[in-house]
């Protein structure tokens, strides 16, 4: 058996909005599940809530594709819950989407040349 | 909710719940928790995720398997099966009037008895929220304190004993006040029960002493509706019936109660009656005395006695109390809680009426089954070309009979679907009606909950199984070589099925027809029966004083100025206080009659307290004597009316006017003035108990003080609902502080009395039409289809010279005789089924003939009326245009 060869960030573009969420979420912090939600709830000024089955469904797809693991470090004593899981953005998950948003910086770009968007 | 979410959690793929269930599952209920996301949201997404998971499963395991070189069978059957639905979603989707009656056929079968399995659940279905119910049994009789004690010393027969008893309470925080059910229970009642706390503490034996501050312990139900769920609630006070009392615990959530019919939102110590009480029942001697009987006892019983045993031993020693009583009185029973918990004796009624209710509904879906399999076979006839053309292609037989089912499945899937809002809606519309016994549906609490949901999801699988396995197999059976010859349908025996079906279907629905005309003709007789008073025009009002500590002057003085504004109204016949309204609530009171045989037991009479009008304002004819009159007052000569039934038993043979009684307890002899005509108290059908009335000026004490609930009866002339809302207004005016409550027409007591009737009869109505509406388009497709498959037949005959009125018969006959035949096997189904109705006539036999020749007749027209315009057609066929087809 050969070992599957980790994909390169271009061939996963571009990113699903779960997916490119998720990973803004992980980009500073480790989180839970709930606490992904929160942070994407966060971000978008609480314009995006995803649901138990989108997160859970996106995050097993991007734990099989490594662009992010289990971490079996815990954060402090409070507000820890045995069943929860906290998951951490991998390297390549980081240049994902850095690719990502270059992908978009250039897209926004073009939309300002072109007067589309302030 | 939440648990309707968390078992949707269920359908996602397997892989997605064994890496991620639990916390999927913790996300749900936090994200309920601290109400983060509406459960309409979540449960959008699971629906999506489940449909978008299995997909992608599907997909990944295809890739894999094609990858691998690998051609297992199951997954030819998955990709089959995907493409099978996709191709039935297409077929659908192209005679969406087809797909619309269906879906809407199913989603009210499967809804109807979702809801129906929803009531079954909270009554006779689920055990009782306490632990290990099968060993608690209740005395069938109520008892006095001292017999409580005594029975709860039998530690040989018992793990323990409790004592209940259950009133209005009027529960005041936060400024608002609100009248609700409290218990009083003896304080070991919830460690007997088996019942823990939510937070705080239980009550214990150490809070049941008299005179000590009240404590009480708190519904979860009630905890969470009127204080939010709010943990600081231990420790608060609350004021009951104006008095404080310390709440020092929540019960565990679930536990309702031992009744279905009541579902206390309070629970206080039995002792504490003495300080939350007013009248007979606050006094402490009621914990003395073996003459006050309130009590219901409840016994865990040890694990090595039966019921039967302990019921001897009790039943003994309450005989060695009584000698006297030998044989008297009807023996002890321990009933089981299970059975008792379902409204005292009348358990055995509520029961039968939801297994009623049950069948009624799971008739509606059979019906519904055998019409949409009716329908099938049509479509699966008119694809006979199509299926002929797949065969001979090579398609096989059982996959041509996969898609006939999988058509099947979906269609009840899509009406499963439609039927959970259906079901929904049906639980919202049974709320406002009450099962026998006056156990509001309401009160219950019907969920759509995990248990309700899997039980839609059962109903839809066996629904599909039942209406897709004969189109299947018809279709299945498709001959090859007939169908690929243009328009010659032959007959393969399709025709039979749907005769057979049409006849089954005719047949459950003559059982439904003549339910609802039992029930219909029941309840006509029902509004037909003397009641002994008119309740139409006249409004009541109730006021209980010593819910709100009034004392005795100010309620005197309030009856007073209430009665003489309400007389002073305009249009106003007649007015009058009573301590009880017909047909609503029952007091029966000890009499000694003056006269009896020396050493007989002196009987019992409904009694009740009545200003000089009440026989005016309720219509009660005076048969004997005189009424009393404003000048029967406290210092007059005692005086009593007495009703038909209480002068023809107990002064048979003799003048009842001019004879003496005594209300137990007095020392005072009252004479009998008047005699009145019965009265309806309990239940319709009941036979009139004595009723004795005294003038509502001379108190007889016992629970009938001026600090109790009292009615006022208003009859007027006009409008009634001005009526009630000048009544209301008025009471108002004179004491706002007063409990005032239930303003409403008499006439709405009366429509209680027949809540049960009613709802039988609007399910039956309601699903009576629906079925009939089934029957006939299954009638009128059954003939349609005959006339269609012979036309080549019946051209040639009329080409040849048959006559055209022989052709409308044959056509018309074939349509009949199925539905003849299903009438009588009907007429036998609905003569066995109508013996479950039984409890529920009213002076009408189960057999009664009017009924089941009506509904046969009515359904024989119905089925000639289906089968006419067929049958027409086919006469009128142009024999040319019919022969050039073949």
């Amino acid at each position: 058996m050969t070992p599957e060869r980790p994909p390169t960030p271009d061939r996963l573009l571009p990113l699903t909005p779960a997916i490119a969420q998720i990973l803004l979420a992980l980009a500073d912090a480790d989180r839970h599940g709930y606490g992904i939600m929160q942070e994407v709830a966060r971000l978008t000024d609480g314009a995006v809530r995803m649901g138990p089955g989108t997160l859970y469904g996106t995050i097993k797809r991007m734990l099989a594709a490594r662009l992010i693991v289990d971490t079996d470090d815990r954060p402090g004593p409070d507000d820890d819950d045995e069943r929860r899981r906290y998951y951490r953005i991998t390297p390549l998950g980081r240049r994902v989407l850095a690719a990502e948003s270059a992908r978009m910086a250039m897209l926004l770009g073009a939309a300002r040349a072109k007067r589309v968007y302030p | 909710m939440t648990r309707l979410l968390l078992a949707l959690t269920r359908l996602l793929p397997p892989a997605l719940r064994r890496a991620h269930g639990r916390e999927l599952r913790s996300f749900i209920t936090e994200a309920r928790a601290r109400r983060t996301m509406s459960a309409w949201q979540i449960a959008s997404d699971l629906i999506v995720s489940i449909a978008r998971e299995w997909i992608d499963a599907v997909a990944r395991r295809r890739d894999r398997a094609t990858a691998a070189g690998d051609r297992r069978p199951t997954l030819d059957l998955i990709h089959g099966v995907t493409r099978d639905v996709r191709h039935a979603g297409r077929l659908l989707a192209r005679s969406p009037g087809f797909t619309i009656a269906a879906v809407l056929t199913l989603a009210l079968g499967i809804g109807g008895n979702t809801a129906m399995y929803a009531l079954a659940d909270a009554t006779v279905l689920r055990p009782l929220h306490v632990a290990q119910p099968e060993r608690l049994v209740a005395w069938s009789w109520t008892s006095a304190y001292p017999d409580f004690k005594a029975y709860a010393a039998r530690r040989d027969v018992f793990d323990g004993v409790l004592a209940i008893s259950t009133g209005g309470v009027a529960i005041e925080a936060d400024g608002a006040s609100e009248l609700v059910s409290g218990a009083f229970v003896s304080g070991n009642a919830l460690d007997v029960l088996g019942v823990g706390v939510g937070i705080g503490r239980p009550l214990v034996a150490a809070d049941d002493i008299l005179n000590t501050a009240v404590v009480g312990v708190l519904s979860d139900d009630y905890w969470r509706s009127r204080f939010g769920g709010d943990r600081s609630i231990i420790g608060r006070v609350v004021r009951i019936n104006s008095q404080p009392v310390t709440i020092v615990g929540v019960a565990e959530p679930g536990f309702r109660g031992i009744s279905v019919a009541t579902a206390p939102s309070i629970y206080v110590p039995l002792t504490a009656a003495t300080q939350l009480r007013t009248g007979p029942f606050a006094r402490p001697a009621m914990f003395e005395t073996r003459n006050m009987v309130w009590l219901t006892v409840v016994g865990r019983l040890r694990s090595d006695v039966t019921a039967a045993q302990a019921a001897a031993a009790m039943d003994s020693q309450y005989r060695s109390w009584e000698p006297g009583e030998a044989g008297a009185t009807e023996r002890l029973r321990l009933i089981p809680l299970t059975t008792r918990a379902l409204g005292g004796d009348g358990s055995d009624k509520v029961q039968r009426f939801v297994v009623l209710l049950v069948g009624v509904v799971a008739l509606t879906l059979l019906i519904g089954c055998a019409n949409l399999a009716n329908l099938l076979i049509a479509r699966s006839a008119a694809r006979r070309a199509e299926v002929g053309v797949r065969l001979a292609l090579g398609a096989s037989r059982a996959h041509i009979a996969r898609q006939s089912l999988v058509e099947s499945f979906l269609l009840a899937c899509l009406g499963g679907t439609a039927g959970l809002a259906v079901a929904a809606g049906a639980v919202q519309v049974l709320g406002a009606y009450q099962l026998p016994d006056g156990i509001d549906i309401k009160a219950l609490r019907l969920t759509l909950d995990s248990g309700t949901f899997a039980a839609a999801a059962v109903l839809t699988l066996v629904t599909a199984a039942l209406f897709g396995v004969a189109p299947a197999w018809g279709a299945s059976g498709v001959d090859v070589i007939a169908s690929l010859r243009r328009g010659s349908n032959r007959h393969s025996g399709g025709d039979r099925v749907r005769a057979v079906l049409v006849a089954v279907q005719v047949a459950l629905c003559l059982v439904l027809l003549t339910g609802s005309g039992l029930l219909l003709r029941s309840l006509l007789h029902a509004l037909d029966v003397p009641l002994g008073f008119d309740a139409r025009g006249v409004v009541t009002a109730s006021i209980n004083p010593g819910l709100a500590r009034h004392d005795a002057g100010r309620a005197r003085a309030y009856q007073a100025e209430a009665l003489a504004r309400v007389r002073a109204l305009p249009a106003v016949a007649a007015a009058a206080w009573a301590t009880f309204i017909p047909s609503n609530g029952q007091m029966f009171h000890v009499v000694d009659i003056d006269g009896a045989a020396p050493g007989s037991k002196p009987p019992d009479f409904q009694v009740s307290l009545v200003g000089p009008e009440y026989f005016g304002a309720t219509g009660t004819r005076l048969l004997q004597g005189r009424p009393f009159t404003s000048d029967d007052r406290a210092g007059a000569e005692p005086v009593a009316i007495v009703s038909h039934a209480a002068a023809k038993t107990h002064w048979a043979g003799r003048d009842a006017v001019g004879g003496r009684i005594k209300p137990g307890g007095s020392d005072r002899w009252h004479t009998v003035v008047g005699v009145v005509n019965d009265v309806l108290v309990g239940d319709l059908g009941d036979t009139p108990p004595p009723l004795v009335y005294y003038p509502f000026g001379q108190p007889i004490g016992g629970p009938l003080g001026p600090l109790d609930a009292a009615h006022l009866l208003v009859r007027g002339t006009g409008d009634a609902e001005a009526l009630q809302a000048a009544v209301a207004r008025t009471l108002r005016d004179v004491d706002a502080g007063m409990p005032l409550y239930d303003i409403v027409p008499f006439a709405e007591h009366v429509r209680e009395l027949l809540m049960p009737q009613r709802l039988g009869l609007m399910l039956m109505t309601f699903f009576s039409v629906l079925t009939l509406t089934l029957a006939a388009v299954g009638i009128y497709g059954v003939a349609t289809y005959v006339a269609e498959l012979r036309a080549a037949e019946l051209s040639i005959r009329i080409a040849l010279g048959a006559d055209r009125a022989a052709i409308r018969r044959l056509v018309l006959w074939r349509g009949v005789m199925p539905a003849a035949a299903g009438i009588a096997v009907g007429l036998l189904l609905a003569l066995w089924a109508s013996q479950l109705l039984h409890a529920f006539l009213y002076d009408v036999s189960p057999r009664d003939p009017l009924t089941f020749v009506s509904a046969s007749v009515g359904l024989l027209l119905l089925a000639v009326l289906a089968t006419w315009w067929p049958a027409r057609r086919a006469a009128r066929v142009d024999p040319m245009a019919a022969l050039r087809q073949i």
